[in-house]
């Protein structure tokens, strides 16, 4: 039987793309109905990891979303490996069980979530032998190809900056106004909101207004953006960079990422990429960790945000297994 | 048959009791002798209505009403209400004339019913009654299935009905009250709120001996006051009052049908209570209030801030709010709970007046209904967080909150409620008319409402007090289902893809499921990074460009790939690994280890090739393996320069490999290496 990632990703390949909140309604009644106690937020941590890994696109503001092509993509630095992401019907499906047939030694890995989160689809890893037969074998399947999505993506990344000026919370909405809390990662309700800071609060329409205020002037932005500009106003570091303990990969490691300054969705692709895996979340470090992600990336995606990457050290092997 | 005169009653009662100018409004198909009359003179109609249904009857035949089914059936296809409506008012002229009579047995109820219909006693009996009871139940289902916009539904549900009323309950429940009863309601309402301080809305069991001592009770019809005193008809009278009490908002004043009315709701964000209201469907920008209280539509939604009016608490949610413009009339009926629920659409907690099974609630409990609460909780909830209110200063004073509440059985649920009574009473999730398919991973509303994907087939949620057999596919399922209360999920069934059917009680839902459709679904709107001139892409997803302007998903194109390195696989295990470029260099290259993130793969894959990228100029990769060297080509060009002492160390790795491949171009590197020799 499918699992329920699996399931709710041939769903949404199915439905192409649509509005947010009837994509959050079908995950979480779907969870729910196979017995997982998940609350509201359960769904669009879903939907975040599941554009991370490259199968949605979602434009939040909007409240729509889209099924990104199926594509084939090697990932960096893994001596071998591509990626199969993106849309994946029972067509799909099947193509690529002629390719794993035909050329492809597909891995299946499932990643276990935290509990009260609900399952992420299998991300599927390809092994193959020269890189030059990608793009024909993918396009043999009707698949896009990328020759490195994540290495591509890093760098299209833009420089951190918000939106432009805006106008201050109208009177009538003031009782709706919170302030990000860089301590505790929440929005919190705001007194006042004379301070400089991260704010949200509804329009007129009842939409999520985000804006930062600096030095009485109030520029709108996105909240991810938000929290790095709090953090560069701050001067706050929250990346670091581990390099592997591997002999000859000591360009390749992990990135450290606060919990409370969740990455941009463009960000967070370039990161999950670099393995096609969900990030690994730790509750007692309040951190998120990316794998495989070239150093060099690593201070590009660093510098784009404002973030001084911090380098930690090396690991060896043998404490590790202590 | 003849159902034209059946369907100009249709369309009359329809207009009568079920047009929109009921929205809001809770709705008691009263008909009698003296209204069947009247609506004929008001809609114009040549035939009597027991007249037009008799012509659609067939006294005498074991399936009677056989071809007013086949009508319904006939026209379900549209927004219109079952077209059972004029059968369904003989229903109820029958038990008025069974009230006028004073003898409310059941077997006099068919009599009345046969004469009505056949001018005999006996010829419509309760065998073959079964029939119109679906069709209240189906009446009902409709109604409630838009909302409050063609009025709110005061028929009861199949478990409200006294044992020997299973079948004649519905149309009796219709038949107590007449529009001037009601009329007179929300002023008995309020002198009870007056007079006492307990939770509300009272039970109507509470309320029944009550209003026999009001006041004003000589002004209610010598029905309704027959009713009251009948034990026969007493619960019936006892859960309309409650149901109605329920849904008064507080105000002693009647509001007639065809005021427009919009929903008072408490909403919570902010760690605040606050106001908003609803519209079954979005009205005007605007509307004005009394006491400078404005309402103001958000965005597209049929939602509205609401301006001007005190912020909810314990006096307003108890006492109830109504507030009067000229052209809308908004209410919050009166009640010792708040119940709040996640609004998708809002994205925040709005109120509820019934508790949802399967939904998580915030219940806000006035110190009359804690108690009460407590119980129905105890023995019903499967979830819940109680907080200490004390600490939160937006809870009304003395009311106590729990967070996360959930009800996983709502048969279970019911049944606590039904024990507890009291205020709890008001908040019991609504009744199941008919069988019906909810949830599930659906492919195309539009295109097909029940079509959904394999495995993500829709649960099944039985109407209360189903109690015959269940069939899947026409067969009894094995193992088989629970029982009523819990929805049952289908996909755990293993259904084949295609068109499945369960019936139970004579009722059939029908769903099909795909594997998905032939051709992949296009998205009307694509969601991508767009891509700036400046080589960089947008942070965040946006709707609305070309898709080649955008990043999707994995499927970037040719964007960004131009400081991208080119990649070669060597295999590992090699004695010596030397690369030597196309311009007369050569490095050692050192064998990696296998890369550490591959310890999150399940079973690791072969390690057989390490990878080497490659900034700038190609060249060929030279391994020796026992002893022999092997070459392999790494984007190779025509070697360009002009030889040279300092290309020794490169022309030294190329003529100790020389004979590794046999390729034209790598014999022109062994011949260029040959002259750095010289």
């Amino acid at each position: 039987m499918m699992s329920i990632g699996d399931l709710l990703l041939r769903w949404a390949g199915e439905l192409g793309g649509g509005r947010v909140r009837d994509l959050r309604a079908g995950i979480l009644r779907t969870a729910r109905s196979r017995g997982i106690q998940v609350h509201q937020e359960a769904a669009d941590r879903w939907i975040r990891q599941v554009s991370a890994l490259g199968h949605l696109d979602v434009d939040w503001r909007r409240g729509r979303w889209s099924v990104a092509p199926p594509t084939l993509t090697r990932l960096p630095c893994s001596d071998g490996l591509a990626l199969f992401t993106g849309r994946r019907t029972a067509a799909d499906e099947r193509a690529m069980e002629t390719a794993e047939k035909e050329w492809a030694v597909v891995h299946r890995v499932h990643s276990d979530v935290p509990e009260g989160d609900i399952p992420l689809p299998d991300s599927l890893l390809v092994q193959y032998d020269t890189a030059e037969e990608l793009a024909e074998n993918a396009s043999a399947m009707g698949f896009a190809f990328t020759p490195c999505a994540a290495l591509q993506v890093f760098a299209l990344l833009p420089e951190l900056a918000p939106e432009g000026e805006a106008a201050p919370p109208a009177p009538g909405n003031a009782h709706t106004i919170e302030r990000y809390d860089l301590k505790k990662g929440c929005y919190e309700p705001a007194p006042s909101y004379h301070e400089e800071g991260l704010y949200r609060w509804r329009g007129a329409d009842y939409s999520r207004l985000v804006q930062i205020r600096r030095g009485g002037r109030w520029q709108s932005t996105e909240h991810e953006y938000g929290v790095y500009l709090e953090l560069a106003r701050l001067g706050r570091s929250a990346m670091r960079w581990r390099p592997e303990a591997v002999p000859g990969r000591e360009v390749v490691g992990s990135l450290f990422v606060d919990l409370v300054a969740p990455l941009p969705p463009l960000h967070a692709r370039a990161a999950v990429l670099c393995t096609g895996l969900p990030p690994h979340v730790s509750e007692a470090a309040r951190t998120v960790r990316y794998d495989n992600v070239p150093q060099a990336a690593a201070e590009r995606l660093a510098r784009s945000l404002q973030q001084t990457l911090e380098f930690l050290p090396v690991i060896p092997a043998s404490e590790k297994a202590k | 048959m003849d159902f034209s005169a059946y369907a100009a009653w249709q369309a009359a009662l329809e207009e009568a009791f079920f047009s929109p100018d009921w929205e809001g409004h809770p709705v008691v198909m009263y008909v009698d002798d003296a209204e069947a009359a009247a609506l004929q003179q008001r809609f114009k109609l040549d035939t009597p209505l027991v007249e037009a249904v008799k012509r659609v009857v067939r006294p005498g035949h074991p399936k009677p009403y056989e071809g007013v089914e086949r009508y319904e059936l006939n026209h379900a296809d549209s927004d219109d209400a079952p077209a059972v409506l004029p059968l369904l008012a003989c229903s109820v002229i029958a038990a008025t004339r069974m009230a006028n009579d004073g003898q409310h047995r059941v077997s006099n109820y068919h009599d009345q019913f046969s004469q009505l219909l056949t001018g005999q006693d006996g010829v419509l009996n309760s065998s073959n009654y079964l029939p119109i009871a679906s069709m209240w139940q189906r009446l009902a289902f409709w109604q409630t299935q838009w909302g409050g916009y063609r009025g709110l539904c005061t028929i009861p549900s199949p478990q409200d009905l006294p044992a020997n009323q299973k079948r004649i309950g519905y149309a009796l429940s219709q038949s107590i009250l007449r529009g001037t009863d009601r009329q007179l309601l929300p002023q008995f309402f309020s002198a009870m709120r007056h007079r006492y301080d307990t939770a509300w809305p009272m039970p109507g069991a509470r309320l029944l001996p009550e209003l026999l001592l009001w006041g004003h009770s000589s002004k209610f019809s010598q029905g309704f006051r027959q009713a009251i005193n009948n034990p026969e008809l007493r619960p019936l009278v006892a859960r309309l009052l409650g149901t109605l009490a329920n849904l008064w908002d507080g105000s002693p004043d009647f509001v007639r049908p065809g005021t427009p009315r919009a929903e008072l709701l408490v909403r919570f964000e902010n760690r605040r209570l606050g106001w908003l209201a609803r519209l079954s469907k979005p009205g005007e920008a605007e509307y004005t209030l009394p006491d400078g209280v404005t309402l103001r539509r958000l965005g597209d939604t049929e939602y509205y801030s609401v301006d001007g009016l005190k912020l909810p608490d314990a006096h307003s949610l108890r006492q109830g709010v109504q507030l009067r413009g000229e052209k809308i009339v908004v209410s919050r009926p009166a009640s010792s709970l708040l119940i709040l629920c996640h609004n998708p659409a809002l994205d925040c907690r709005t109120s509820v007046d019934r508790f949802i099974p399967g939904e998580e609630h915030m219940i806000l409990a006035a110190p009359e209904a804690e108690e009460d609460l407590k119980k129905v909780l105890q023995r019903a909830a499967s979830t819940g967080i109680a907080r200490e209110a004390d600490r939160l200063p937006w809870v009304p004073k003395g009311w106590s909150v729990r967070l996360r509440v959930t009800f996983d059985n709502a048969v279970t649920l019911k049944q606590a409620i039904r024990e507890v009574e009291g205020a709890v009473l008001a908040a019991q999730p609504a009744p199941r008319h008919k069988p019906s398919l909810e949830g599930g991973l659906p492919l195309d509303t539009r295109f097909n409402k029940h079509l959904y994907l394999v495995g993500g087939e829709p649960d099944l949620v039985l109407p209360d007090g189903a109690e015959g057999q269940v069939l899947l596919d026409g067969q009894p399922p094995d193992p088989p289902l629970p029982p009523p209360g819990v929805p049952v999920p289908l996909w755990t069934r293993m259904l084949p893809p295609g068109r499945h059917t369960v019936e139970i009680d004579g009722v059939e839902v029908a769903f099909t499921t795909a594997e998905g459709f032939p051709e992949p679904a296009q998205p009307k709107e694509v969601a991508g990074f767009p891509l700036a001139e400046d080589g960089t892409a947008g942070a965040f997803p946006v709707t609305g460009r070309p898709a080649r302007e955008v990043v999707r998903g994995a499927h970037a194109g040719s964007a960004g790939a131009e400081a991208m390195p080119r990649v070669v696989l060597c295999r590992r295990g090699a004695e010596k690994t030397v690369f030597v470029s196309c311009d007369g260099r050569a490095w050692t290259v050192t064998e990696p280890g296998v890369p550490a993130w591959w310890a999150r793969l399940p079973g690791p894959p072969s390690s057989y090739c390490f990878e080497l990228e490659l900034h700038g100029i190609g060249g060929w990769i030279l391994q020796r393996r026992k002893g022999r060297w092997q070459v392999e080509p790494a984007f190779p060009t025509e070697p360009g320069f002009r030889p040279g002492p300092q290309h020794r160390a490169w022309a030294a790795a190329v003529l100790e490999a020389a004979d590794g491949l046999d390729d034209p171009l790598w014999k022109s590197c062994v011949q260029l290496a040959e002259e750095v020799g010289r």
